[in-house]
């Protein structure tokens, strides 16, 4: 009972079966939107099939006990295959195999050696190094063998891949479990030492201040975003004790939290200031960014939704959400500062007209702390030599037997095998022969 | 400029691909080794051309290598496609093989020409400038040119090995000089070496999403279905080092691992929607 599932854990069958499943799941992903609204759901699936979705955890399906367990099946299945396997194999690496093993190895050449000056027996352990490997010489009766191992590190190459992979999920566990991520917004000069956490949802009290300095966005001359920059200050009691300057691509850390510049928004400097002019009578409003702001007499309600300090190469710009008098639905429409090519339509009765517009930035900077990440890179950094010596090291074994035949004249017999490189194998032995022909 | 280059470069993969053709269904051997000069002086000014862009860019002061949209992203794959052939099978570069791989670089290379894609030099968005983005780029489509290479070999061991009369066959095979296990062989070295480079190609993607976004693995639909594909081959690996799988299953696997690399690269972009989309 026991044996049989052990025997089933460290399987391929499993493996298979485990990767078959991981990708099943990740299509899936891919093709069932995730993480929507249960309306969403309702709406393609109907009652039955949402229901299902929402009890399985397919809108969420990365984070589902599903998925997961997937995955743990797949970690399980590496670690029960290394754990079995791994012994033996260190055993085969470090151990020579005996006589017996190379003499059943298939016969890939013979000829007859009959060089008067030379020798086999100086020849080969002269040559042999060069050409297939240093050998071990074993004497059998009139026979003498070369025997040759290439590659026999290779064998270590598919446990290096597995403990890596395994490295990298329990990296990725750590993470999870360990870490913590959270978005923090600052407008150019203000501080903060709160971080308010979006995974897991909640919010940290940091041991230090963060200010932002200044932030800067540079355009390409088409208008697209060609850099965002933020110049951040970290305090401790009020001292400043580093400065650094975040750009996308290049984090920034402090302590063991690592900033990203993510996002950025374009904020109004203090209140927006509108002219409103209705039957040819102007005010002056100060409409603070979303903020509901009644127009006199009773005439509507207006409020600033958005800025822009450039919208489609017409220059900074205000969005304004306007409500009629009387209720009805909120219009949008955008105000331009500069009129000089004209102003888009508004609704009416009132137009509006922008006096004054001092734009500033805020700065979205992703923070991040992970535990796991270092265990992930290295897993990453093992894989790779993991990769080389199971892939691309050609694992074979040689045996060279040289028996006399009469006077100067010797049998050379040369066997060898290769797993899977049939190629490598072939080649090998080709240029054996060029150099055993040269010599004999 | 480079553009102007490129219809030569169409033009000569064109010429190889045939002339692989005619020395396959002729028997003309001799005719492999002259088949190879059109292609790589193709390959040559292929490689001049991707320079001339990369030059082209930082004349227009934004450079970036030409690595960045879907556009370049399938002149390089033409060129991977050329590169990995002649560099991992130059032996096997003959015959159907060599036509294969010449006409597939001409046919997406055509494709990029002929596709209506924007092929202006555009300025990199800020996530998108990193070095990590070259190495990635380049790791992968590799990695797709190798697949791409197996997937070749596989439909040659579909039609070498069609089950018909036994001396048929055998007649069949000595008419392409190219054995059943030879290209069972060559399907599974042409996977070894695109599943390394997809590896390297996901890590590297890994750690440049790490230091853009913030982190390493997002579940993105690109991400997730490079994930998928490098499945499939890990199982294509696994079926036959410790199954023994050989033959038509080995080659069907491979013509289902191609299949998943070209959903990862054309599916995704087009069907849909993530961080990658930027590409289209
Ligand atoms: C692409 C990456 C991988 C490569 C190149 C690889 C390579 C190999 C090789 C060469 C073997 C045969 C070992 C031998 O015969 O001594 C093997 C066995 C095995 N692999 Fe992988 N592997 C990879 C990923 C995985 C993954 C993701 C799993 C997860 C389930 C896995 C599970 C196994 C198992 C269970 C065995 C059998 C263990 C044994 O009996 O030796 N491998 N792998």
């Amino acid at each position: 009972m026991w044996s049989s599932l052990w025997q089933g854990l460290t399987s391929v069958r499993l493996a298979l079966l485990s990767l078959l499943l991981v990708g099943l799941g990740s299509i899936l992903g891919t093709i069932l939107p995730q993480q929507q609204a249960p309306e969403f759901y309702q709406e393609r699936f109907g009652t039955v099939g949402t229901g299902l979705i929402l009890r399985l955890g397919l809108d969420d399906i990365y984070r589902s006990p599903i998925f997961l367990s997937f995955i743990a099946l797949l970690l399980l299945n590496l670690i029960a295959c290394s754990l079995k396997r791994l012994p033996e194999v260190w055993r085969q690496i470090t151990s020579h195999p005996g006589l017996e093993a190379y003499k059943a190895l298939p016969p890939r050449l013979q000829l007859t050696w009959n060089h008067r000056e030379r020798s086999p027996y100086q020849f080969l352990p002269e040559a042999l190094p060069r050409l297939l490997g240093r050998p071990t010489v074993v004497e059998d009766r009139d026979t003498t063998w070369y025997l040759i191992r290439r590659g026999r590190w290779g064998r270590l190459g598919p446990y290096l891949i597995h403990l890596s992979i395994i490295i990298v999920i329990i990296g990725a566990i750590i993470g999870n479990l360990g870490g913590f991520q959270g978005q923090i917004n600052l407008l150019t000069g203000e501080v903060t030492d709160i971080l308010p956490l979006t995974n897991p949802p909640g919010e940290k009290k940091l041991d230090f201040t963060l200010r932002l300095d200044r932030f800067q966005v540079s355009f390409y001359p088409n208008g697209t975003p060609q850099e965002f920059r933020s110049d951040l200050t970290f305090l401790k009691g009020g001292q400043p004790v580093k400065q650094a300057v975040l750009r996308v691509n290049d984090p920034v850390t402090f302590g063991n939290l690592t900033f990203y510049q993510s996002t950025y928004q374009t904020m109004p400097k203090g209140p927006v200031v509108l002219e409103v002019t209705h039957n040819e009578k102007s005010i002056t409003v100060s409409a603070p960014l979303r903020q509901r702001l009644q127009l006199p007499d009773d005439q509507g309600m207006i409020m600033v939704w958005k800025v822009e300090s450039n919208i489609m190469g017409y220059g900074p710009a205000v969005q304004l959400a306007y409500r009629p008098a009387g209720g009805g639905h909120p219009l949008l429409f955008w105000v331009l500062a500069d009129t000089s090519r004209g102003q888009p339509p508004q609704p009416g009765p009132h137009t509006f007209h922008l006096k004054e517009l001092q734009l500033t930035y805020s700065s979205g900077l992703l923070v991040k702390y992970d535990p796991g990440v270092w265990w992930v890179y290295l897993g990453f950094l093992l894989m790779l030599p993991g990769f080389w010596l199971a892939l691309f090291v050609p694992r074979q074994r040689w045996a060279i037997a040289v028996a006399p035949l009469g006077k100067d004249r010797y049998r050379l017999t040369v066997a060898g095998v290769g797993d899977r490189h049939r190629v490598a194998l072939q080649r090998r032995l080709e240029k054996l022969q060029a150099a055993f022909e040269e010599n004999i | 400029m480079s553009e102007k280059l490129l219809g030569w470069v169409l033009l000569l993969y064109f010429i190889g691909s045939l002339m692989y053709l005619v020395a396959a269904v002729f028997q003309q051997r001799q005719l492999n080794t002259l088949a190879r000069w059109p292609v790589l002086t193709g390959w040559g000014l292929h490689t001049l051309s991707l320079i001339w862009r990369w030059f082209e860019s930082h004349q227009l002061s934004i450079g970036h290598a030409p690595l960045s949209n879907f556009y370049e992203s399938l002149l390089f794959f033409s060129w991977a496609v050329i590169c990995v052939a002649y560099l991992g099978f130059w032996r096997q570069m003959r015959d159907y093989l060599g036509s294969f791989a010449a006409i597939l670089a001409c046919l997406i290379l055509a494709y990029a020409s002929f596709g209506g894609h924007a092929s202006d030099i555009m300025p990199l968005m800020p996530a998108l400038k990193s070095n990590w983005l070259i190495i990635h780029v380049v790791t992968c489509f590799l990695a797709y040119a190798a697949f791409a290479l197996g997937f070749g070999a596989a439909l040659l061991y579909f039609f070498v090995s069609r089950p018909t009369g036994a001396g048929k066959k055998r007649d069949r095979q000595a008419h392409l000089a190219i054995t059943a296990q030879d290209l069972d062989d060559l399907i599974y070295r042409a996977i070894l070496i695109g599943l390394f480079l997809l590896t390297l190609g996901i890590i590297t993607g890994a750690v440049w999403a790490e230091s853009a976004w913030g982190r390493y693995w997002s579940w993105d639909p690109k991400e997730t279905w490079s994930l998928i594909t490098w499945l499939v081959y890990a199982g294509l690996l696994h079926a036959r080092f410790a199954r023994g799988w050989q033959g038509r299953r080995i080659a069907i696997l491979a013509v289902v691992g191609f299949a998943a690399v070209l959903f990862t690269y054309f599916g995704v972009s087009f069907l849909l929607p993530g961080l990658h989309a930027y590409l289209t």
